[in-house]
């Protein structure tokens, strides 16, 4: 009997060990079948209309930027832009070579030569001038008028889709410049700054082109005409101011450019308000372009850099100048060519809204400066026919 | 006995830590259990499931049964047992196929004598139905001519779970009565997740809570008749009523979300109440016991889930019909011829029960057929009846037509039964 019991105790053992391991090892994920049983979590695309867009212009700080605007080209579709460029020689390594007046002072701009916006076909002619008052690049804004001295032509090039320019300036130019080079005196440096105010790009009327000279790349020069020894000279200054004419309106349409002469704020919080706690997995703010306006508005030969990217940012009043400018942009629309639109990732705004209480409300919807650059776009509005009104493709769980 | 009784205790709670890590690996049961607070539970012992019947008319002195509250006065042992069960899945539809599986913890029950063989109290706490479900699903949707491609996955757990106390009393050798008072939990989540091959949309995973509370009764009869048909044998006749249980149920959604610069668990929507019901259930059953050797039982139960109340999902409320389940089967007890055989010192159980389901899903009834068989082993100790009861079953489920699933189950029921004499003083030893 005992051993009996022993066996089954055995038994009992042995059961209770395969259930254990088989209940272990017959562990299995999940699978696809009873998709007919059990509903899939879903989603729903909701689009809603979004708030009028609230227009707002300005000017832009046009110092020490990347690019520099020169010339005048009326464009057929955003009017006449004429852009005067400032430039300023450091006093810095002329100094110690005792600058020789037998010698040439030469500027030598880079070029950005994919970068022009106007007739290619046509020369651009430009002349230097003197400026006569004190300006600076850390202050200076597009609109701003700064004065120069036409009475003496200090230089001038023509320019057709070079890589570089070199302007030789006036014997009278250097003569000046090396006044202030050639003072031991401990004050030169304050006299420099207040006395010397460096020379103007002026793009003559005829011109139908604004080039780019790009900062990095572009220097004075100063050449001993005996031995042809040359000495760099930095831009201790640099800035454009920008003349508009013929300034467009657009009906039915959102019209954008990158120096906030038109610019536009938002506010969604009107829209959020009506989504009280729907689980939005994405919600993506879509602008339509006016491509065919903008595409068919040029004339052969004539090239207007493309608009790739709008900037939707959160920015303070006090600053708005500056944070538009300068400040990263909290939303990027990226342009998709296939449909011409703007799109913009704006879920985590939307959800601040319906789920927590945002700092920032206001929206700014304008063009990144972008160094220098020239952009302009024009967008539907919601005056449009409606396949094109700006719109919010909202993604929802439920 | 003593070392089989620790290796089992000592593998139980082996099972019971890995029941708790498994639920987060989403191992899951029958996907019907989507429907309503999910799948209604028999909670009938390891050996009742062997033998294919609910357990209103059988009971066995060895071990306790939740099934009929009238069979607690009856018997002189406190009886504790505990319930398991391991399930295996063979699933597929008219696209796939797969497998899931599922091991829980079934029931426990503590029944204890207040009056010898007159009056017992019932201490239990069981799982009334039980959602255990984790389907997974390719999904797309057009928008603006371009597809949003994306998988879905819902996983559900949970379910009603009772805390019973009650009393069976046995009025005389005819006739027994039992009630059972309990207290029930409703808490079901499910998880619903988005998982988008598209990067431009978040992934997103929305809890859904639902909670409630309810007091339920439950009422047992049995009545009791030897020598009918011989003069060992005896036949008894059980019945069972439930009534409806009503909950005053909550709901609650949330997901995690960036607020600010934080990541957030914030509510979807807002909580809603709704009225959820379990059905009236009323069974009978007879069993008869030839000798002591043999027993057999047949027995029916009726469940008026039409009648049910889903407040959170009028499809699945629409879904429910009445449940029937029917059981037939016998038992055989070789050892108490006390024979020195290996085979001779179990007990031995097979059966047969068929479910009508209690949802219709797309004009199909889920039904189920469910073939068992079990043993079961008796301490040699004259003082002791505690028994180990293990069954086998395998049952067939629900079809493959209106993009329905079907189901091959194997499952494997543990009933652990300590049966021993407490609280009475020895008088020799």
């Amino acid at each position: 009997m005992q051993k009996s019991i022993s066996k089954v105790a055995f038994t009992w053992r042995l059961i209770l060990s395969v259930l254990v391991v088989s209940s272990l090892i017959s562990c299995e994920n999940s699978n696809t079948v009873g998709g007919g049983v059990v509903d899939s979590a879903g989603i729903r695309i909701d689009t809603v209309s979004v708030p009028d867009f609230q227009q707002n212009g300005s000017d832009i700080f046009s110092g020490k930027l990347q690019s520099l605007p020169i010339g005048e080209y009326n464009d057929p579709l955003y009017g006449s832009s004429r852009s005067i460029a400032y430039f300023k020689p450091s006093l810095g390594p002329a100094r110690d070579a005792s600058l020789s007046l037998l010698s040439d002072f030469i500027l030598k701009l880079q070029i950005n030569n994919n970068l022009h916006y106007g007739d290619t076909s046509q020369v651009a002619n430009y002349s230097v001038y003197k400026v006569t008052e004190r300006w600076r690049g850390n202050t200076i804004s597009s609109t701003d008028n700064i004065s120069f001295d036409t009475s003496e032509l200090l230089g001038s090039f023509s320019y057709q889709n070079e890589d570089s320019v070199s302007i030789t300036l006036s014997q009278s130019l250097l003569e000046e410049y090396a006044e202030y080079v050639n003072n031991d005196s401990s004050n030169v440096d304050s006299l420099y700054n207040f006395e010397f105010f460096g020379i103007a790009i002026v793009p003559d009327n005829v011109s139908a082109q604004i080039i780019y000279p790009n900062i990095i790349g572009s220097e004075f020069l100063t050449i001993r005409r005996s031995t042809q020894d040359s000495v760099s000279i930095n831009l201790q200054d640099y800035a454009f101011t920008l003349d508009r004419q013929n300034t467009p309106m657009f009906p039915n349409r959102l019209y954008l450019n990158n120096y906030l002469e038109s610019f536009y704020s938002i506010n969604f919080e009107t829209v959020a308000n009506n989504l009280s706690n729907e689980n939005i997995l994405r919600a993506e703010l879509v602008l339509y372009e006016d491509a065919d306006q903008i595409s068919t508005s040029l004339p052969q030969n004539h090239i207007r850099p493309e608009t790739r990217f709008l900037d939707l940012k959160f920015a303070s009043e006090s600053e708005l100048r500056y944070d538009l400018q300068f400040t990263t942009t909290d939303f990027v629309g990226v342009l998709d060519t296939t449909d011409n639109t703007f799109r913009f990732n704006v879920t985590n705004h939307i959800n601040n809204y319906i789920f927590g209480s945002p700092d920032e409300r206001e929206l700014y919807l304008n063009i990144n400066p972008n160094g220098g650059i020239f952009n302009s776009t024009i967008l539907f509005d919601n005056t449009s026919t409606a396949a094109m009104r700006p719109k919010l493709i909202l993604t929802i769980e439920e | 006995m003593k070392s089989i009784f620790l290796s089992v205790f000592t593998c139980l709670m082996f099972f019971s830590t890995n029941v708790l890590a498994q639920e987060d690996e989403g191992n899951s049961g029958t996907v019907y259990s989507k429907y309503g607070t999910g799948f209604p539970l028999l909670n009938n012992t390891a050996q009742e499931k062997a033998m294919g019947i609910i357990g209103i008319s059988f009971n066995d002195l060895g071990s306790p049964g939740l099934s009929n509250p009238a069979f607690w006065g009856i018997g002189a042992f406190s009886k504790i047992a505990a319930n398991f069960d391991f399930a295996n899945y063979s699933v597929k539809d008219s696209f796939s196929n797969g497998s899931n599986s599922l091991l829980k913890i079934g029931s426990f029950q503590a029944v204890f004598p207040l009056s010898k063989n007159q009056l017992g109290l019932s201490i239990g706490l069981y799982p009334e139905t039980r959602s255990s479900y984790n389907v997974n699903s390719e999904e797309t949707v057009i928008q603006g001519g371009s597809n949003i491609n994306f998988l879905s996955n819902r996983t559900g757990t949970g379910g009603v779970t009772k805390f019973e106390v009650g009393l069976g009393w046995k009025i005389n050798q005819r006739i027994s009565l039992g009630y059972a008072p309990s207290y029930s939990f409703l808490t079901e989540s499910e998880d619903a997740s988005l998982t988008f091959l598209n990067q431009n949309i978040s992934n997103n995973t929305v809890n859904r809570r639902i909670n409630g509370t309810s007091v339920s009764h439950r009422f047992g009869l049995l009545l009791s008749e030897r020598g009918i048909f011989g003069k060992e044998d005896i036949i008894q006749i059980g019945g069972t009523l439930t009534l409806p249980t009503n909950f005053d149920a909550s709901q609650k959604k949330t997901t995690t979300k960036i607020v600010g610069t934080e990541s957030e668990v914030v509510e979807i929507g807002t909580a809603q109440n709704a009225d959820i019901s379990l059905p009236l259930k009323m069974g009978a059953g007879i069993s008869y016991f030839p000798n002591s050797k043999f027993n057999a039982s047949v027995e029916f139960q009726t469940e008026k889930w039409s009648e049910a109340e889903y407040g959170f999902s009028s499809s699945d409320e629409s879904a429910f019909v009445d449940r029937n389940v029917f059981g037939l089967g016998f038992q055989y007890h070789p050892y108490k011829d006390r024979s020195s055989k290996f085979l001779s010192n179990f007990k031995y159980s097979a059966g047969v029960s068929y479910d009508t389901g209690h949802i219709k899903v797309n004009n199909e009834e889920v039904e189920t057929l469910w073939l068992s068989a079990g043993l079961g082993l008796i301490s040699p100790n004259l003082r002791s009846n505690s028994s180990f009861d293990l069954s086998f079953q395998y049952g067939f489920r629900g079809t493959t037509s209106q993009n329905l699933v079907e189901e091959r189950i194997f499952g494997i029921n543990l009933s652990v039964n300590l049966t021993e004499l407490m609280f009475l003083r020895r008088k020799l030893n």
